[in-house]
């Protein structure tokens, strides 16, 4: 009988190890996949299956059946659906491009070049912007005094500047753009949303786009970071020597090198987006109104309609299954990466 | 700049004038560090840090609603004083009850956890006289009791004292005076005797006990209270705790599950892919989906656990878990486990392995036990990921809102609400300057328990690897 317990290699556990082992692995895989199997079947169900209590197997239980599919998108397509699906896939694609060549070039030049902001800019800048707010609140005219903070800036950069000795580092800015991601949304999100009434661009998918790209520059950042400084500099040195600028450099040498590592970037941020709800719920009221969005709208007054709302959980995620297989290897690495360095 | 200028090169050829096109790459080219990192350093800066700022002024500000514009006036700290000692006390700190005795017995562990914690800080350092610590301490304590006792007399709200009791007064006023204290030891910092500088730290903890002990005595007077005639219980836990009892064992259980998950799954094994890939998936889907899911999966009447719910449980028909304040919290919480376990899961298997393998042979070889082996090769080796990895789900889980909005409103009345939720419906209700002071309280909630989480994890970690 020994050997059921006895280890059968240096990574192989017992047999009986591995009966228990596979029970609670098998255990957990249910846990996490019968949710999403409910959700299905739900899908699929006539809501008289669904209301007269528990049906489980389709064909055995209950005769399937497409009409919420058919209400979700051939029925109410044009209506109701299609314009949030569009909405998310546009300020998603977008805001993720736009936050990818942002946040890449950053953490290309955090890695590869020597910053040294001076300490005392920065106090002058902040104690500026402070200025100009409780200037603007007393009643100023909004672009004489970011007219004027400007000037007083760059009169000061040139004249008192020069004089400051204490700097920070390259880690120091990379730490100040990834730690906005520890920032609650929450916090910011007033401020935002009055900024974009004032300029009369409230509810549109351009405050959206530029809302997630703030919201994902700290990812990108922090992902592609690790990833740049593990491309040797090898490699740029003689594209250097050869004649190429630092831009030609980055464009045609670096940036075909890190297309893996760009494209998981890419995902990660998309799924970001595409799943994000609190800023979508503050700065979109109808026409940019997103996925997520439309999923809690379905909560009507009849009660909630949970064949209608299983079609719509299932169309927002079936694309990011199909990426999460893909991204499997890239999301381990990445995130382990941030994890272990910082 | 030269870029613009015709050119003549090394051998004397006269160069063709550069069009604009070249000259903008040239410019680009000789600004390229900054080219590279301005536009991230200014779209953070006017969508993070501006707002932040403005946000910070407007949690002091009573903001209206005027004809083409916000009208918007300085009030000093009265939205802070509202939620904390005024009219939204109950609200955002909770309505104190009578303790049951499990309550108690809670309340008398924490308290023998701290005095632990004290005590083995002060052993520590061991470069501190006993007098000096005991001078610190009695100093801590009067000029703590002092500023609360000012608070608590002198300071009105609405023309009413604040409400807050022996612990809260020592735990207030300890913290305005920590506050104080270390601005002055920031700015007097050179002229300090060195004898005097180590009490910093010593202060900082005692502060950080003060508060978690007051923290817990309104967690026993909230949550763990005995029912009124009616049998409700008569304390209601505010939102602040609300948000911490979700963030603290939330991320425990999910510590703990993606833990036991990922030393699963390190040894060989038929299928791991697979279940690596499944695994992952809660983390992929929408949040507000998910709790749509875990809605239509643990319904009492159609749900599929249904029979369990009726067989064992002996509820079912209109009985509803998101009806009561205690199973509507257990029911959130989980949602968020089922959720995020599988971000502490990856990071941790990716960890285990890129363990270092000849200690694991050598450990193997010389016939460790399992215990031993997880003890003293694996524990050592991923203690320093987990507080990192615990730190990101912190502060990822002060920002919940999706699940509880979703999945009970935040209801019963307030039992489900967590701050960012409480923030929204101020914002709501047009009440802007509020729904800032919400949001500050939150950030400074989780800045401070994630600042205290890294200062007293790191040593222990060092410690036991």
């Amino acid at each position: 009988m020994n050997w059921l317990f006895q280890r059968r290699g240096l990574y192989t556990p017992s047999p009986f190890a591995q009966i228990f082992i596979y029970i609670i692995l098998i255990f957990w895989t249910a846990v996490v996949l019968f949710p999403i199997y409910w959700v299905f079947t739900t899908s699929i169900k006539l809501p008289i299956d669904v209301n007269s209590g528990p049906k489980y197997v389709p064909w055995v239980d209950f005769q399937p059946n497409m009409h919420a599919w058919q209400k979700i998108i051939i029925d109410e397509g044009a209506s109701t659906t299609f314009a949030p699906f569009l909405n998310t896939v546009i300020i998603g694609v977008l805001s993720a491009v736009i936050a990818l060549a942002i946040g890449a070039a950053a953490s290309y030049a955090l890695v590869r070049f020597n910053y040294k902001p001076k300490l005392g800019l920065i106090g002058i800048f902040v104690g500026l912007m402070i200025l100009s707010i409780v200037a603007v609140n007393l009643g100023a005219p909004i672009g004489i005094v970011i007219a004027s903070a400007i000037v007083i800036f760059l009169l000061l950069v040139q004249t008192v500047g020069k004089r400051f000795k204490a700097h920070l580092g390259n880690e120091d800015i990379a730490f100040w753009l990834i730690s906005q991601r520890m920032l609650p949304p929450v916090a910011i999100v007033v401020p935002i949303f009055i900024f974009f009434k004032t300029i009369n661009l409230d509810d549109t998918r351009t405050a959206l786009i530029i809302t997630y790209v703030a919201a994902n520059l700290p990812i990108v950042v922090w992902l592609m970071r690790d990833y740049f400084a593990n491309i040797p500099i090898v490699l740029e040195e003689s594209a250097q020597i050869d004649g190429a600028s630092r831009l030609r450099t980055f464009w045609s040498i670096v940036l075909p090198i890190a297309i893996p590592g760009l494209v998981a970037t890419f995902l990660f941020v998309l799924v970001f987006t595409w799943n994000e709800y609190l800023l979508a719920l503050f700065l979109s009221t109808s026409r940019s109104q997103t996925l997520p969005i439309l999923v809690v709208a379905q909560n009507t007054t009849r009660g909630p309609q949970w064949w209608n709302m299983s079609v719509l959980i299932m169309l927002m995620i079936v694309p990011v299954i199909g990426m999460a297989i893909g991204l499997e290897r890239f999301i381990s690495r990445g995130l382990l990466v941030g994890a272990v360095k910082s | 700049m030269a870029s613009g200028e015709t050119g003549i090169n090394l051998v004397g050829e006269v160069q063709p004038a550069e069009t604009f096109g070249d000259r903008v790459v040239h410019w680009l080219d000789k600004h390229a560090s900054s080219v590279f990192v301005l536009p991230a350093m200014i779209i953070v800066l006017v969508m993070s840090i501006f707002p932040l700022i403005v946000s910070l002024y407007l949690s002091l500000t009573r903001v209206k609603i005027a004809a083409g514009g916000f009208d918007i006036t300085f009030v000093g700290l009265v939205n802070f004083n509202k939620l904390i000692f005024g009219r939204e006390q109950r609200h955002t700190i909770g309505k104190i009850g009578e303790p049951t005795t499990f309550g108690w017995v809670m309340f008398a562990l924490v308290v023998l956890f701290l005095a632990w914690g004290v005590t083995r800080l002060i052993r520590k350092r061991t470069n501190m006289s006993f007098g000096a610590g005991l001078g610190a301490t009695g100093l801590f304590i009067i000029i703590g009791l002092g500023v609360g006792y000012f608070l608590f007399n002198f300071y009105t709200i609405e023309g009413e004292p604040p409400e807050m009791g022996f612990l809260g007064m020592l735990a207030w006023g300890s913290f305005c005076a920590f506050v104080v204290m270390r601005v002055l030891v920031l700015i007097f910092n050179r002229f300090l005797p060195p004898t005097v500088k180590g009490v910093g730290p010593i202060l900082g903890r005692l502060v950080a006990v003060t508060i978690a002990l007051y923290f817990a005595w309104i967690t026993v007077h909230t949550f763990t209270t005995l029912p009124n005639a009616e049998g409700n219980p008569t304390g209601i836990p505010g939102t602040i705790f609300i948000t911490l009892y979700f963030v603290i064992f939330g991320v425990a259980l999910q510590y703990l599950i993606g833990l036991g998950l990922a030393l699963l799954l390190t040894g060989d094994l038929f299928g791991k892919r697979f279940f690596r890939i499944t695994f992952l998936l809660p983390m992929m889907i929408t949040p507000v989906g998910v709790a749509y899911m875990f809605r239509m999966v643990t319904n009492t009447s159609i749900g599929p656990l249904t029979p369990i719910f009726r067989n064992v449980f002996g509820v079912g028909g209109d009985y509803s878990w998101a009806a009561q304040a205690g199973s509507a919290r257990v029911g959130v919480m989980l949602a968020d486990v089922w959720q995020w376990t599988p971000f502490i899961f990856i990071v941790l298997i990716a960890a285990l392995e890129g363990m270092a393998q000849d200690q694991r042979e050598a450990a193997l070889v010389d016939g460790a036990t399992s215990w031993q082996f997880f003890r003293y090769i694996t524990l050592p080796q991923i203690l320093p990921v987990s507080t990192t990895i615990i730190l990101i789900r912190l502060i990822e889980a002060f920002k919940i809102i999706d699940l509880p909005f979703v999945m009970t409103r935040g209801g019963p009345g307030t039992a489900t609400e967590p701050m960012t939720l409480h923030a929204y419906q101020a914002f709501k209700a047009s009440d802007f300057g509020g729904s800032a002071a919400v949001a500050y309280l939150l950030l400074f909630l989780a800045t401070y328990v994630g600042l205290n989480f890294i200062n007293n994890t790191r040593p222990l970690a060092e410690e036991l690897s």
